[in-house]
């Protein structure tokens, strides 16, 4: 293929874009609906994955002491605690110690119940020479005197895991929905170029032209309507991702869980929407060049 | 040189188009395929060109063997031959000289080798001073005249022309004719399919008659109807 054969094929590409007018933008706003669909999906799939994996490793069994418990008492739980095989190390953190991280969690509102008025718990913090004991250990926490709850990572994190996962649920299957759409509306799109060029098309095959010289057009045209409509959700997820990573990131941190780097995340993410992109349009391009184009 | 050799083409709808046909044509020939409406004409034309595959038969033409060709080796094939129509086929959008370099463009020529051939058989058809009017802008004749140019830029070794002068009056059909004969002076072989009796007779060449799908005559320098079978006169159309 030469020069010219390449520009004759992207010149033929654009004019069919900008001959489509509407039915273009209506395909390019289908593929931008998916790629924002299957990114955050995407997205959130990725974080829970990682936080699955920080929880998988979390070696901590967090147990709560039962209000009005002396000092004393304290001490004798600290040792039945120590004495639970396969407890590493273990931190006790007051009440007030407790309030002091919510306050910097979740704001300064919190602050109001400082002194008598805290209604969090002393807590000893445990650390399990295994993240697989952690139940066990938690179990028979619990079943020691003045401890009023005794839990671990996984069972901390379930609930905003059934969330996540639910997110990640609908918005695959959204996503499916939306890909037919798109694919939909860009074989549309490419159909009424074949159908406006059939004449050209039949001079190309009288004088000889190949088979991938008639092609090119249209799969180019089904990509461009790919990559034009991935630009809008890539700049949103991107800096959608960093506000979020923002906010979440810091009510996390002092869990000991954390998402994923926006860094480490958006360029992998980017490229495999690009990718996506560009297959639909492919995908639509030659669905119709199957019905429609007999070379 | 182009042979077929027991030919038979059905149509999916279980017509026979053709039955059994055998025919030689040498290199630098010119033939007329004349018959009536429905004869089988332009079925014949489709599988030189292979627009159509026979359904029975062997077809050689320009050293393709059209049996056994791959569907990827097509354009080559069709890259040595030009193809004229009775509608003209010109694209409206495009001048009289894009629309023959197009045929060219489309095969990957370069621009500078584009210019030349167009303006060469520009000339060879008459119409250099046209080369920037848009199609609607012609005579049926010119428009005739630029569907040649653009079938014989590429130096085919055949042009096949299905009813080239169907839609144009008997003065404007003589001028393509005599393009046709001045294209075939220089030793490309012309298949014309007709059923304009005027033409055939005025200007005598091979004629190759085919009736109900079946070659029924094949004379040199003969006329449109055998003189044998006036009874059997087509009607034109
Ligand atoms: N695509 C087709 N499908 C089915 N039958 C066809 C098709 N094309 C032509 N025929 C039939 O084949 C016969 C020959 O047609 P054609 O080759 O067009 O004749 P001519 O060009 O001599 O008028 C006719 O009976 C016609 O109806
Ligand atoms: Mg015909």
């Amino acid at each position: 293929m030469n020069w010219t054969t390449i520009r004759n094929h992207l010149q033929d590409s654009f004019k069919s874009i900008k001959r489509n007018g509407w039915m273009a933008f209506a395909a390019i706003s289908g593929v931008a609906v998916t790629i924002l669909l299957v990114g955050i999906s995407l997205a959130v799939v990725l974080n829970v994955t990682k936080l699955s994996r920080d929880v998988e490793n979390d070696v901590r069994v967090q147990v709560a002491v039962e209000p009005k418990t002396t000092a004393k008492q304290k001490d004798k739980l600290e040792a039945q605690l120590k004495d639970i095989p396969s407890v590493k190390k273990i931190t006790y953190s007051s009440k007030a110690n407790e309030l002091t991280k919510i306050v910097s969690q979740y704001g300064s509102s919190f602050k109001m119940f400082g002194g008598d008025d805290n209604p969090l718990p002393d807590m000893f913090i445990l650390e399990a020479s295994d993240p697989q004991k952690t139940v066990t250990i938690a179990n028979r926490a619990k079943k020691l005197t003045h401890v009023s709850r005794a839990s671990y990572g996984g069972s901390q994190t379930k609930k905003l895991f059934s969330t996540m996962n639910s997110v990640r649920n609908w918005g695959l299957a959204f996503s499916i929905l939306l890909l037919f759409v798109a694919v939909f509306l860009i074989s549309n799109t490419i159909r009424i170029t074949i159908l406006s060029r059939s004449t050209e098309i039949e001079i190309m095959r009288l004088v000889g032209a190949t088979r991938w010289y008639i092609r090119w057009p249209f799969i180019l045209e089904g990509a461009w309507t790919g990559l034009l409509g991935v630009i809008v959700p890539l700049i949103a997820i991107d800096l959608g991702y960093s506000s979020i990573f923002r906010g979440v990131g810091r009510q996390l941190a002092t869990s000991g869980y954390s998402l994923i780097q926006p860094q480490a995340l958006i360029w992998p993410l980017n490229i495999s929407l690009l990718v996506i992109a560009m297959l639909i349009g492919a995908f639509g391009a030659a669905i119709s060049m199957r019905r429609f184009l007999k070379v | 040189m182009i042979k077929l050799l027991n030919v038979t083409k059905r149509y999916s709808n279980g017509v026979e188009a053709l039955k059994n046909i055998t025919l030689t044509i040498e290199q630098g020939e010119f033939v007329y395929l004349v018959g009536q409406s429905g004869a089988g004409k332009s079925t014949l034309v489709k599988l030189l060109y292979r627009e159509l595959v026979p359904t029975e038969g062997f077809i050689t033409i320009n050293n393709f063997d059209l049996r056994q060709m791959r569907e990827r080796q097509v354009p080559q094939l069709r890259r040595t031959l030009g193809v004229v129509f009775q509608d003209f086929k010109l694209l409206p959008k495009m001048t009289v000289a894009e629309n023959i370099g197009y045929a060219l463009q489309v095969i990957g020529k370069s621009d500078s080798e584009i210019n030349d051939a167009v303006s060469q058989v520009l000339a060879e058809v008459g119409l250099s001073d046209q080369a920037d009017h848009f199609p609607d802008e012609l005579s049926g004749g010119q428009q005739q005249r630029v569907a040649i140019a653009r079938a014989i830029v590429n130096d085919p070794k055949t042009v096949i022309a299905d009813e080239p002068t169907g839609n144009l009056d008997p003065q404007t059909s003589n001028d393509i004719m005599a393009i046709l004969a001045r294209i075939n002076a220089k030793g490309t072989t012309v298949i014309m399919a007709t059923h304009n009796q005027q033409i055939v007779d005025e200007l005598p060449q091979r004629v190759v008659e085919v009736a109900h799908g079946q070659i029924i005559r094949d004379e040199q320098g003969g006329q449109y109807t055998h003189e044998l079978d006036n009874d059997s006169q087509p009607s034109a159309r």
